[in-house]
């Protein structure tokens, strides 16, 4: 099971296109498989500065170990599943 | 000191002139090593700041948004400020339409729509006024909101627009949002609904038949005055109470199931026959019609029915069946007394013929034993063993005996009646009658001589089956097994068959003359006329001299029959000599009546031919009447002035004559003009005219009705009804009849064979015609092969004429409807059927009277009649013609209560086949400008 939180500022439009990104990648590589939480900084300001996080939209891949960063909004898929260790091998 | 201060401001503004380019460099160079991706960033102590891009455009993103929803909406808003200009607008309020109103929406921005309202003038501007007063409360706070109906004049028309004004921020107001809402469809049909609703309970207020209307959970939501009348409750007690419990609380589950599903399945109507409990418990049983009712939306919303009070109706139906079967039980024991040959067999048989013909649940016959002076029971059928033997042990009991009915029958020599075995308290065995399915009992003595010698005992599964009719029936028939007991036996048998005459089983002249005599004192006594006919059938030597005298035998004997299954009574009835009936009618009414009564016996009697050894026979008889007490108050005078009234008749070729001479005047009159009919037929004096039937949709013509005229060489054009009730007095209009059909099948298809524009005739129907076994037969025959043929007609038949006629009209009209003759009631309203009787029938077209079209614009309940007549034939499937239409009025009033066809004087009367394929079939289609 991947878990993910996504870090976003309202629904500025990067922070909207990432959770967009987000559901479609998941939906493609990870179906049934991932669970997302989303965080909006401007609600939650304690948790971005508890979690160490300095700029949004943000990916935060909590599981499997070891655990990822990716800032962005999250547009160029194959980047993004790199930097997961999901190249498309492994999905 | 100035210019130190102006040094230490400039070296500020210069710091912050760097520290501004330097947040402009960072932001620039963090967005090009992201590639734009990043919104936001967040300080070490967990403030996040939104980069300028990103907030320029959510700025723009929200304000957009914001605005497409608010253009979006159909109402007019508009934004004032605290001082009323209007400082933003939605779509729709830019794009309205000015309308008549300074304060409908429409003002341009920036302009100050208080005072915009506040400058009005002239119709209206109160109204302006008003809703100044409004937005200025709610922009000082004084008020939350304020809103405002009203309706103005656009360019589209008359409008109704509800306003509404919203302050801006809550504590206190900086501005505030003016809101109309265009409300004008809502406002319309709501208005609709109600005058509708209105105009419908007015109708059904006032409509003499019970209404109800329920919800899905059988709750009564409305009921009319009538319903209220017939169970004694009150608009209050009712309305909102579940019908079920309220008026039928016997119903179980199953009928309030039955309910919910029709609703459920939405069947479009139903109907039922049921009973109500009114508030003093008794009972009405009621025909209903039902139908589901439905919103605006389709949605089903619970039911509407009306009914009807059926129960003296179907009290009077049942009372003709019990008469009936009384009937069938007199003329078999009548015939049983001539051929019993001794009283064991008169007991069996009577009970038997009781039972079986009669359709008694059981009868028995006890008699009074000489010696013992016990009651014995003697024959009994129906075979309740146990009863009977509970019955004769209680008879046979000394003590026991006296209580039982039978016995105070016989001691008191007056018939007992229980109307209710159940309740009586006289009953001694009432449970077992009811296990043994008895309702109602009653016991006759037999009197022979004065003394009783048994009683005979009648059981009946019917409750309140013995009433005052039945009675006297059934004393009359004791009477006659009296009579009998006290014949029977070698020696007095040659005496009691004095009394009868064996060929045909009625009574004989001696027996004759005796109940002549009894009946003429009573009539002196009653002051009644009492009429005595003698009736001679023709030609009956002639019978008996070519085929023989038993042929002559059967002949005499089926004839009697006929007469017994007449109209006649069989006491009244007598075979008084060879080729001689006498009948008795007491009460006799006036003599123009009697003949009629003669004329339809004839009729009934000689129309079809009597069929003897394989041989078609028609017969006719003459008929001599004399009237008591003019032509004497004496049995054997009665008899003798009817028998030289007889000779009369025979000597004159009358059919029929009464013994006084003016008497005879009268009935000579109408004799004439029948004469002149017969001739009529043969030389081919009818025509028929037809009306123009038209549609109220189109205007156009959609058929006609024929009707019939006689053209006198005498008199003229004589109307129907001056000769069409002698048609039917003398049989001519089975004559007549079949040529008007025939005729009118002969116009239609020569209209289609010269390319006129033919119309369905409609043509009349006489009950006569109707009541005809061989009608449908009759017309399949004048249809013939053709077929276009069938196009050609429409029967029309009364509602009077069908419940006359009964089921047998049914069955004829349901096989003419096969043949694709369409059947339309004529006269509707004027006889007593019911709608609900209506949806039993075979029938296409519903015509409403004249008198009720007449009706309609005279009173309110005129119109709330026709209107209900219409919309329950509509829900029969029923085309509704209204006949008799004359004025624009009332054309214009069938109109708008959804009458389909109309006929009448408006705007043509029944014109000649010449004028009328001129003015109606023409090449040119004829069409009528409605109002």
């Amino acid at each position: 099971m991947f878990r993910f939180r996504l870090y976003v500022a309202g629904d500025a439009t990067n922070s909207t296109q990432a959770i967009a990104n987000l559901n479609a990648l998941c939906r493609e590589h990870l179906p049934k498989r991932h669970e997302i939480e989303v965080v909006d900084v401007f609600r939650h300001p304690e948790r971005a500065l508890h979690d160490g996080i300095f700029m949004t939209p943000a990916l935060v891949k909590l599981s499997p170990s070891p655990v990822r960063n990716i800032i962005g909004a999250l547009s160029n898929v194959d980047t993004v599943l790199l930097a997961l260790g999901l190249d498309k091998a492994s999905t | 000191m100035t210019r130190k201060r102006h040094a230490a401001e400039d070296a500020v503004a210069q710091e912050m002139s760097n520290l501004v380019e330097t947040l402009h460099k960072t932001e620039q160079r963090l967005e090009e090593l992201t590639a734009g991706e990043i919104d936001a960033v967040v300080d070490n102590s967990g403030r996040s700041f939104l980069l300028r891009r990103a907030q320029d455009r959510m700025r723009i993103s929200e304000a957009a948004k914001q605005a497409a929803v608010i253009d979006a909406l159909p109402a007019y808003i508009a934004l004032l400020d605290a001082q009323g200009n209007i400082v933003s607008s939605n779509r729709a309020w830019r794009n309205s339409a000015r309308a008549s109103a300074q304060h409908a929406p429409g003002a341009r921005l920036g302009a100050n729509y208080l005072a915009l309202c506040e400058s009005a003038h002239g119709a209206g501007s109160s109204q302006s006024f008003q809703i100044a007063g409004g937005i200025r409360g709610v922009l000082a706070g004084n008020t939350k909101d304020f809103s405002f109906k009203y309706s103005c004049e656009s360019p589209a028309g008359q409008r109704w627009l509800l306003m509404m004004v919203t302050p801006l921020g809550s504590a206190a107001p900086n501005g505030a949002v003016v809101m109309h809402l265009d409300i004008s469809a809502q406002w319309q049909s709501e208005s609709n609904l109600l005058a509708s609703e209105r105009r419908f309970s007015d109708m059904l207020r006032n409509v003499d038949l019970a209404t109800v209307m329920l919800d899905c959970d059988a709750r009564i939501t409305f009921c009319n005055q009538c319903l209220l009348s017939l169970t004694g409750w009150k608009n209050e007690d009712v309305v909102g109470r579940n019908w079920f419990d309220m008026f039928e609380p016997s119903a179980d589950g199953s009928s309030r199931e039955s309910f919910r599903m029709r609703l459920v399945e939405a069947t479009d109507g139903w109907h039922g026959e049921g009973a109500i409990v009114t508030r003093s418990g008794e009972a009405r049983l009621m025909r209903w019609h039902n139908s589901v009712l439905r919103s605006g939306s389709g949605a089903v919303i619970g039911s509407a029915s009306i009914g009807e009070d059926i129960t003296e109706q179907r009290s009077a139906e049942t009372r003709i069946k019990h008469l009936n079967r009384v009937h069938a039980v007199l003329s078999g024991i009548n015939t049983l007394i001539v051929h019993a040959k001794d009283r064991e067999e008169l007991y069996r048989e009577a009970c038997r013929i009781a039972v079986e013909d009669g359709g008694f649940r059981m009868s028995m016959i006890a008699m009074v034993d000489r010696q013992t002076s016990m009651v014995v029971p003697a024959a009994s059928a129906g075979k309740d063993e146990d009863l009977f033997t509970s019955i004769a042990n209680i008879l046979s009991s000394r003590e026991g005996a006296p209580s039982t009915l039978i016995v105070q029958a016989i001691e008191s020599k007056a018939p007992l009646v229980v109307n209710d075995s159940l309740t009586d308290p006289r009953v001694l065995f009432s449970q077992k009658y009811a296990a043994a399915g008895v309702r109602s009992l009653a016991v006759f003595p037999l009197i022979v001589a004065g003394e009783s010698v048994g009683a005979l005992s009648l059981f009946s599964a019917e409750t309140e089956f013995f009433h005052a009719e039945e009675l006297k029936l059934l004393a009359e028939l004791t009477n006659d097994i009296s009579y009998a007991i006290d014949h029977i036996g070698k020696q007095e048998r040659l005496d009691y068959l004095a009394f009868y005459d064996v060929l045909t089983g009625l009574a004989n002249r001696a027996l004759f003359c005796e109940r002549l005599e009894r009946n003429l004192l009573a009539a002196t006594k009653s002051r009644s006329q009492l009429a005595v006919m003698l009736l001679d059938v023709q030609r009956f030597r002639h019978v008996n001299e070519t085929l023989g005298r038993d042929a002559g035998d059967r002949l005499l004997a089926e004839l009697a029959a006929r007469l017994a299954a007449s109209e006649v009574d069989v006491v009244r009835l007598a075979r008084i000599d060879a080729d001689h009936f006498a009948i008795m009618i007491l009460d006799a009414p006036a003599e123009a009546e009697v003949a009629d009564r003669i004329d339809k016996l004839m009729v009934e009697i000689f129309t079809a031919p009597f069929r003897i050894d394989g041989t078609e026979l028609r017969l006719s008889a003459t008929v001599g009447i004399a009237v008591s007490p003019d032509d004497g108050t004496q049995s054997d005078v009665l008899l003798r002035n009817a028998d030289t009234a007889l000779k009369n008749a025979n000597a004159s070729g009358a059919r029929y004559l009464f013994y006084t001479q003016k008497m005879n005047e009268r009935v000579a009159e109408k004799l004439s003009l029948e004469n002149r009919l017969r001739q009529a037929i043969d030389l081919e004096q009818f025509v028929l005219h037809y009306q123009p039937k038209i549609s109220f949709a189109t205007g156009r013509l959609t058929g006609c009705e024929a009707l019939i005229r006689w053209n006198d060489p005498v008199a003229g054009l004589v109307p129907p009804g001056k000769f069409i009730p002698i048609l039917e007095e003398t049989g001519l209009i089975f004559e007549v009849g079949r040529w008007a059909l025939r005729q009118a099948r002969a116009d239609y298809l020569r209209w289609r064979a010269s390319g006129l524009a033919a119309a369905r005739i409609a043509v009349n129907v006489s009950p006569l015609q109707l009541r005809n076994r061989g009608f449908a037969a009759e017309i399949r025959e004048i249809l013939g092969t053709d077929s276009l043929a069938s196009e050609a007609l429409e029967l029309e038949v009364t509602e009077g004429m069908i419940m006359e006629v009964g089921k047998d009209s049914i069955a004829t009209l349901q096989g003419i409807r096969a043949l694709g003759v369409s059947i339309a009631i004529d006269d509707f309203g004027t006889g007593f059927s019911s709608l609900s009787y209506l949806a039993r029938l075979p029938v296409d077209t519903l015509k409403i009277d004249r008198s009720f079209v007449v009706e309609m614009t005279v009173a309110p309940v005129g119109l709330a009649l026709v209107s209900t007549i219409i919309t329950l034939a509509h829900s029969l499937k029923l085309k509704v013609v209204a006949e008799g239409v004359e004025t624009e009025e009332q054309s214009r009033l069938l109109r708008l209560l959804s009458c389909d066809e109309m006929q009448g004087f408006l705007f043509s009367k029944a014109v000649p086949r010449e004028e009328f394929e001129t003015k109606f079939l023409g090449p040119a289609p004829f069409e009528f400008k409605l109002p």
